[in-house]
């Protein structure tokens, strides 16, 4: 087998199960904050919905939670056997994000264990909400560890990158492997990562309440799928203005530390002031784009330009914010553009986002001032339902347009992903097994949650409570 | 020797210990089921902590010997990859015994976690084992001959002396036996299948560093004994004295093993992290460490001090 094709098949191996391993991720940072919410409101207002919602909501965190740890597990051996030269870097300039989050995985396990296990034999109910509380503190603390390795991915620092290359990636010098926790994108790049994947794993909530409410005609059913859907709905009302503020803080970066994957998503080909605003439209390599005598292979096909947006966007309604010129993607090798389809993919996770928050405020609105019992309403139930696939695949965009967007680098401007691949044949057929696993993950974890669920109906336990 | 690589041997200790008694409790299910309510007591509290500090002896290696990556990204990749699939199965079938099993199925399931926790363990040591011996490694090419790294004398000797050593372990800390006799046997045959071991993979440089520091090998044995003694006199602090007894026996091992790895062809040092780097992981490992272990300990009292009904946990919340 060629490198090109196993170095294909290996992007595509980690693209796919960490594409996977993000939905349990971020279940698994958005679940325990419900659970934590409904904790507190069994405990404040000594409501049996509330009890029996935080109950069940922590048999589910544990079951993905074991299979969070198997994905992850894999994922990391993926990254140590399949870019092992990429992950001897990491060990000598950006391990100690990895090492503080196994610390704060610890911590997670432990407590959810107690949560979870002897909760029972905890006598001060404070304290019960305390180790639910750590562990929700706890993934979200996982998560932030995590997305600073991939920040100092997209911005890396902490060792001489120059001698690193001309040394072909083999000399790691002047190394100060502290900056790896603050590198120049990673607190807007955690900011938006938490924000987004609080309102993603929430939201897979909500809209199974929401199912489960249009379905169910039990008056004691439907009061607890309706105290599940109170929690997620003021959950996602909040976060999702924060995923907002800190998407758009992340282009503003993008556009200052890493210029060409900005050019990629804003479809930029050419280096100019009074730069228009590409909305959708294609990259089309026939024909030529040109700019005072500049001249670019390739054009813009389709979608609507209006111009000068970019530029307002960017440095707002100044006398000079037209004259700023940005440099666009003729500035660089064509070989290191990244795939351009990532432009689409882009506007259509902005589009989303935008609309999704609009929804969301209007139905709060709505319900706050004109209608209370606005969720009964059949056909807000339904749309209600749609929002978790919505969230999710512009989440899964997102991170599609991070990384695809770093291509042809695993370290931005640094180390290309061919020099961090292992070229040993044997691994294409681990490659293959790990696909067929991560294919069989979700359909098997449905099934034994539904087990679950079956063998402890609702009503029974709603009593029991 | 370097402060990091002991800190790395202690970290490894204390997660082989905790691995040992899982693979342990693993055994014992598969030889007396009928036990099954109290193994399981104590299987809850452990299991999902093993697969976490696990991946604290991976993170921890990688920030002391991030060069060895490669070599092992090309030479151990399928027996880890293997491993970590099985480890799935681990995880999958002990959750489905918890949480979805019936009178029935219950067996069928702790049965395919047992055998797949065997399996991981099996993988992983010959792994280990390999880096300790260079059996079926060959450096120069990086490639591994699969069957000859694994099915060599001194692999499956050493790997039949942990396994009882695990049993042997829980039949104290876990009292599952009351006369004393199973045990010594256990432990006896666990000290020849060791010892032997490294006769028939004739290792040059470990035999030779055991004969030079012999006391790394005596220790252990003093305290194997000395844990028999507290079993037989003062059976509440088996418990402790137990896993205290692992824990240096396989302290002990790594320090004969040191400074050669693959049996006298790379030195330890050879793979260290630059020095500016190593008083950082030491700090970041120590500071976490006791964080983790007052955790640890909050937890480890909770689930050893509950009730003595011993329903599956799972069942008895519900």
């Amino acid at each position: 087998m060629c490198i090109l094709s196993l170095l294909s098949l290996y992007e595509f191996t980690q693209g796919f199960s960490l594409g996977i391993h993000i939905i349990f991720a971020t279940i698994g940072i958005g679940l325990p904050i419900i659970v934590a919410v409904a904790e507190y409101l069994a405990y404040k207002k000594k409501d049996k919905y509330y009890k029996a919602l935080a109950h069940r909501l922590s048999l589910i965190l544990i079951i993905l939670f074991a299979v969070g740890t198997a994905s992850g597990t894999l994922v990391a051996l993926e990254l140590a056997f399949l870019w092992p030269a990429f992950m001897k870097l990491v060990g000598y300039v950006a391990i100690l994000p990895f090492f503080t989050e196994v610390f704060a995985f610890f911590t997670e396990v432990i407590f959810l264990s107690i949560y979870v296990y002897f909760g029972d034999r905890i006598k001060s109910e404070k304290l019960k909400l305390a180790s639910i509380i750590i562990v929700a503190f706890a993934a979200a603390l996982s998560g932030v560890l995590i997305t600073m390795v991939n920040a100092w991915m997209n911005t890396p620092t902490g060792f001489n990158t120059a001698i690193f290359i001309s040394s072909g990636f083999k000399t790691i010098a002047d190394v100060h492997p502290l900056t790896a926790f603050d590198t120049p994108s990673t607190a807007i790049e955690v900011f938006h990562v938490i924000s987004t994947s609080i309102l993603a794993g929430v939201s897979v909530f909500f809209s199974y309440f929401a199912y489960k409410l249009l379905r169910t005609k039990d008056n004691d059913e439907r009061e607890y799928y309706k105290r599940g859907l109170n929690i997620t709905f003021g959950i996602i009302a909040v976060i999702i203005i924060f995923a907002i503020i800190s998407g758009i803080m992340s282009i503003t970066m993008l556009m200052q530390y890493q210029t060409e994957k900005f050019d990629a998503i804003e479809l930029d080909l050419i280096t100019r002031p009074n730069v228009p605003e590409v909305i959708f439209g294609t990259y089309s390599p026939l024909g030529h784009t040109a700019y005072n005598g500049t001249v670019v292979n390739g054009t813009v096909v389709g979608g609507i330009q209006i111009p000068g947006l970019q530029s307002i966007l960017a440095y707002g309604f100044g006398k000079n914010a037209q004259s700023i010129v940005i440099k666009g993607l003729n500035a660089y090798p064509r070989d290191t553009w990244p795939p351009l389809f990532i432009h689409t993919l882009f506007d259509m996770m902005v589009g989303v986002g935008f609309l999704l928050g609009a929804f969301i405020w209007l139905v709060l609105l709505i319900k706050l001032f004109i209608k209370k019992n606005f969720f009964e309403n059949k056909v807000v139930l339904v749309l209600f339902v749609v929002v978790e696939a919505v969230v999710l695949i512009t989440m899964e965009s997102g991170w599609v347009v991070d990384e695809v967007g770093r291509v042809p680098w695993i370290v931005y401007d640094v180390m290309p992903i061919s020099a961090a691949a292992n070229t040993s044949p044997s691994i294409a057929y681990f490659a293959a097994i790990i696909i067929l696993i991560y294919i069989f993950i979700i359909p098997a974890t449905a099934y034994v949650l539904k087990k679950l669920f079956d063998s402890r109906p609702l009503k029974g336990e709603l009593e029991n409570v | 020797m370097y402060d990091i690589i002991l800190f790395n041997f202690i970290i490894f200790a204390i997660f082989l210990s905790a691995f040992l008694i899982e693979v342990g409790l693993a055994l014992l299910l598969l030889i007396d089921f009928k036990d099954k309510e109290k193994i399981m007591r104590y299987l809850v509290p452990v299991w999902e902590i093993d697969g976490t500090f696990g991946i604290f002896y991976v993170v921890d290696t990688e920030a002391t010997f991030p060069t060895a990556l490669v070599p092992i990204g090309f030479l151990y990749i399928i027996p880890i990859m293997l491993a970590g699939i099985i480890f799935i199965f681990r995880n999958s079938f002990f959750g489905y015994s918890e949480f979805i099993s019936n009178k029935a199925n219950e067996k069928k399931y702790l049965w395919v976690y047992s055998l797949s926790i065997l399996l991981v363990a099996f993988l992983a040591m010959s792994v280990l084992n390999s880096t300790v011996s260079g059996i079926g490694v060959n450096l120069s090419s990086y490639s591994l001959n699969i069957l000859g790294f694994i099915f060599n004398g001194f692999n499956i000797l050493l790997f039949l002396g942990e396994a009882l050593l695990a049993l042997f372990a829980d039949m104290l800390i876990f009292k599952f036996y009351k006369r004393i006799i199973y045990p010594i046997a256990v432990v006896v045959l666990s000290l020849i299948f060791i010892i032997s071991s490294l006769y028939v993979g004739n290792l040059k440089y470990f035999t030779s560093n055991m004969y030079s520091q012999y006391y790394f090998l005596a220790l252990p044995i003093i305290l194997i004994i000395a844990s028999l003694a507290i079993y037989v006199y003062k059976e509440e602090y088996a418990k402790f004295a137990v896993p205290i007894t692992l824990f240096i026996s396989i302290l002990s091992f790594e320090l004969i093993e040191y400074p050669w790895l693959f049996d006298g062809k790379i030195k330890f040092s050879s793979l260290l992290v630059t020095s500016s780097n190593q008083p950082i992981v030491i700090v970041f490992g120590i500071v976490g460490g006791l964080i983790i272990a007052l955790f640890l300990l909050i937890l480890l009292r909770l689930g050893l001090s509950g009730p003595k009904d011993t329903q599956g946990v799972a069942k008895r919340i519900k």
